[in-house]
């Protein structure tokens, strides 16, 4: 496939308190960011479970973006802080077995930042782009099985 | 002769534990032993559960098995504990858990030698061999045919790469013949991996982890997975079905392997009960090194440490974002 054809599925995970209302103030004030973007908002980035990410890969997402509030301003404290150590050794691992670690992104958006929301939605896309299908890591079709088994 | 010497090494430290044992036993300081007994010529772990029963005791090469696996098994009983370093530095890390009580426990350690790969041994020697070991030198005799090599070549590579062969924590410890010398194997091993193109790692990985049948001995043999109820147990929500595609058990590996890092102290008791003999130390090796290198972690040398993610740094590295 070529690669301005590839519409890459993105699974977002966003804090509720910075990110989420930062993708809702994009929305609000019609800043355009491309749609391969799928939103689903947990209370805070240190909810994140790495379980999350695996299953959101296997079951057909290119790429895995969290985002969350800027360290510091977490509104539980540190949940922040706890997210950034552990998917950062998170996706070492990935990227010392060998698969592409473009797939995890993570970033920091607050309340306000609704440009950067866009900005940011724009560069996981382009980059996703570049690396192309998740083809590694990604549960097979029925028919694939019977082609080629598990 | 080495074999005379590899015989009374080890039944000279197994008699200093099984009297050690026996005396817990007698001062009413423990109502139950976990150990190792004989069997088949080589050690498997045994809880003791009275004096008499201690006979069968033995302490060698094989018993690699880390036993404070079994310490959450008999919460509320005063046990007596046999460690080695591992063993006594996954411990700690239970202690900070908050998994077991320090009173119920009498930890005796011993200087561990190393342990030696059966399944190389059996390989080599077919399954019926008998090993005399000594401190450098280990004696097999299999097949009515007796052969002196050096001990080092057949330890574990993790056991290779051991840099506490000797307990960091215990009550008692017994002299034992300890362990001659250290070379990070595994170490050099996870570098050359690293060095390799992305592709090729992948295939790696892939070649090796298609091997699991998920049978979860890996699991069970880790003191550190103690779970009440295991994500690939979990039925609601329900996260690996009872398929067995590749990408399934590729994601038991990796959220077992995160899940131990930087709590793993590399005893080996998954890769020794790994029935595919899977690679499992390389993953996990190069996790708990990262933990090192980042945060300057490392699990159950000092009580009291925090694990490195229950706690965070404003001033971690940030070099992630997109």
């Amino acid at each position: 496939m070529n690669n301005k054809d590839f519409n890459p599925k993105i699974l977002a995970l966003l804090c509720n308190w910075c990110s989420y209302a930062g993708a809702d103030l994009a929305g609000i004030s019609r800043l355009q960011y491309p749609a391969n973007i799928r939103i689903i908002r947990l209370p805070c980035s240190g909810r994140v479970n790495p379980l999350y990410i695996l299953k959101g890969l296997e079951e057909g997402a290119d790429a895995v973006w969290i985002s969350g509030c800027h360290p510091g301003d977490c509104h539980y404290g540190s949940g922040n802080y706890y997210a950034r150590r552990r998917l950062s050794l998170f996706k070492e691992m990935l990227e010392f077995v060998g698969f592409e670690g473009e797939r995890v992104k993570l970033s920091w958006i607050s309340a306000s930042e609704g440009p950067r929301f866009q900005q940011a939605a724009k560069e996981v896309t382009e980059s996703v782009k570049s690396v192309g299908e998740n083809k590694k890591f990604r549960k097979k079709s029925m028919e694939e099985v019977l082609e080629d088994g598990v | 002769m080495v074999y005379e010497m590899g015989e009374n090494l080890k039944e000279e430290t197994s008699l200093k534990l099984k009297t050690l044992f026996e005396k817990l036993f007698d001062e009413n300081k423990a109502e139950l032993v976990i150990g190792f007994s004989t069997y088949k010529n080589i050690s498997k772990p045994q809880v003791f559960k009275s004096k008499e029963e201690l006979k069968s005791f033995v302490f060698d090469g094989f018993s690699s098995q880390n036993l404070s696996t079994f310490l959450r098994k008999f919460k509320g009983k005063k046990i007596g504990i046999l460690v080695k370093g591992c063993d006594s530095r996954s411990i700690i890390a239970l202690l900070e858990e908050g998994q077991v009580k320090r009173d119920d426990l009498t930890v005796v350690g011993i200087n561990c030698p190393g342990m030696l790969d059966k399944r190389r041994l059996k390989s080599e020697f077919g399954s019926n061999f008998m090993v005399f070991e000594g401190a450098e030198e280990i004696q097999i005799e299999a097949n009515a045919k007796s052969t002196q090599k050096e001990r080092f070549e057949y330890l574990y590579e993790h056991c290779k790469s051991c840099k506490y062969p000797d307990p960091v924590f215990y009550d008692y410890i017994v002299e034992g013949y300890k362990k001659s010398k250290t070379e990070d194997t595994l170490g050099s091993r996870i570098e050359s991996i690293e060095k390799t193109d992305k592709e090729e790692r992948w295939k790696y990985f892939e070649a090796e982890y298609s091997k699991c049948i998920r049978c979860y001995a890996c699991r069970e043999a880790c003191p550190m997975c103690y779970c009440e109820e295991c994500f690939v147990d979990s039925q609601n929500p329900r996260w690996l079905s009872k398929n067995f595609t590749n990408t399934e058990k590729q994601i038991w590996s990796f959220v077992r392997i995160y899940h131990q890092a930087g709590r793993c102290t590399e005893c080996g008791s998954c890769f020794a009960s790994c029935p595919e003999e899977i690679d499992l130390m390389y993953m996990i090796g190069k996790m708990n090194r990262n933990i090192k290198e980042n945060y300057g972690f490392e699990t159950g040398l000092k009580p009291g440490a925090k694990p490195a993610f229950t706690t965070y740094n404003p001033n971690d590295p940030d070099g992630f974002e997109t």
